[in-house]
């Protein structure tokens, strides 16, 4: 209900401060200088490099996902060569990536399990997100590139009080660069993907057991949905 | 005391298969409808102009409305729980 009552606001409110903005929101900060992680904050030489070397290729991802799936929002510095933690030793570098999803309060969406909620998102994004993350040959071919994590989190729908703080469901997939690859190319199936991926959850800030996909939905939506009202920057192409 | 075992079990057997069937209709519902998720609709929707045709709302606009911190600041897993830099 509460989620209903946010949603029905935000629709009588955000067109009014769009309205009262005017042209304050082409003030607004280019995206992909926002979404990734400044050269000064790598921990590692080699993940420096890979920022430096692929940066336009990010700005270019970030962008693209900026102007064509705009739903979606590239977290503040989260694009870039992270290291997955739970790798332990070494300086794995996988291209990573934390998005947050922009949706509908939907009650069908609410009364599924969180790990069904989870897969839902999975299936929704992770391959969309991927294929356009592993875009560029070179940076695909760069053995320093190890790998991708997609981290997709989204607003938990449940009850709450107006001044309890808003609470996130998060997923974070990651896959090694052989097997990306291998998806993506058709030489394995969705479901041996899905296997081969390290499926991580979260409810807010508490970790739950890693994820096992028992169920699989085929999901164009990234593909077919188109925004209502929204207008693409003439200047941009979306594929 | 054998037919209140078999009852018991009965009403157990019942409640699994009912759990179990309704997970599956959630399921096949968010496939069968996956418009019912439709994202971003609230970012953009009903807004009008003063000649009543719809507005067009630019990704600048959805940006601004974003950085305005509606939703508060969330509880979520931090990035630095998942992954280093």
């Amino acid at each position: 209900m509460r989620s209903r009552l946010l949603a029905g606001a935000a629709a009588v409110a955000l067109p009014l401060l769009f309205t009262l903005a005017g042209g304050v929101g082409r003030a607004v900060a280019a995206p992909a200088d926002r979404a990734l992680l400044p050269l000064d904050q790598y921990t590692s030489e080699k993940g420096r490099e890979l920022g430096r070397k692929y940066a336009e290729e990010l700005r270019a991802l970030a962008s693209g996902i900026y102007h064509c799936i705009p739903w979606l929002e590239v977290q503040e510095h989260s694009l870039g060569f992270y290291r997955p933690k739970h790798l332990g030793g070494g300086d794995s570098r996988y291209l990573s990536m934390r998005v947050f999803i922009e949706q509908e309060a939907s009650p069908d969406f609410a009364r599924l399990t969180v790990a069904n909620q989870a897969a839902a998102m999975y299936a929704r994004y992770v391959a969309a997100l991927l294929k356009r993350m592993a875009r560029s040959p070179a940076l695909t071919a760069d053995p320093g590139v190890e790998g991708f994590t997609i981290i997709l989190e989204w607003l938990k729908q449940s009850v709450r009080a107006a001044s309890d703080r808003p609470i996130h469901e998060t997923v974070a997939v990651f896959i090694d660069k052989a097997s990306a690859l291998d998806f993506l190319a058709g030489r394995i199936a969705p479901r041996a993907f899905a296997d081969r991926a390290d499926i991580r959850l979260w409810d807010g800030e508490t970790s739950l057991e890693n994820l096992r996909l028992t169920r699989l939905a085929e999901d164009d939506f990234v593909s077919t949905y188109k925004m209502k009202n929204y207008q693409l920057d003439p200047s941009v192409t979306c594929p | 005391m054998r037919r209140d075992r078999l009852h018991a079990l009965a009403i157990v057997t019942t409640a699994l298969l009912t759990a179990a069937c309704a997970s599956s209709e959630e399921w096949t519902t968010w496939k069968e409808h996956p418009s019912h998720f439709a994202s971003g609709e609230h970012l953009a929707f009903s807004l009008r102009n003063r000649s009543g045709a719809p507005a067009r709302v630019t990704r600048e606009d959805i940006a601004l409305a974003r950085s305005q911190g509606w939703w508060g600041k969330p509880i979520t897993v931090s990035t630095e729980q998942i992954l280093e830099k």
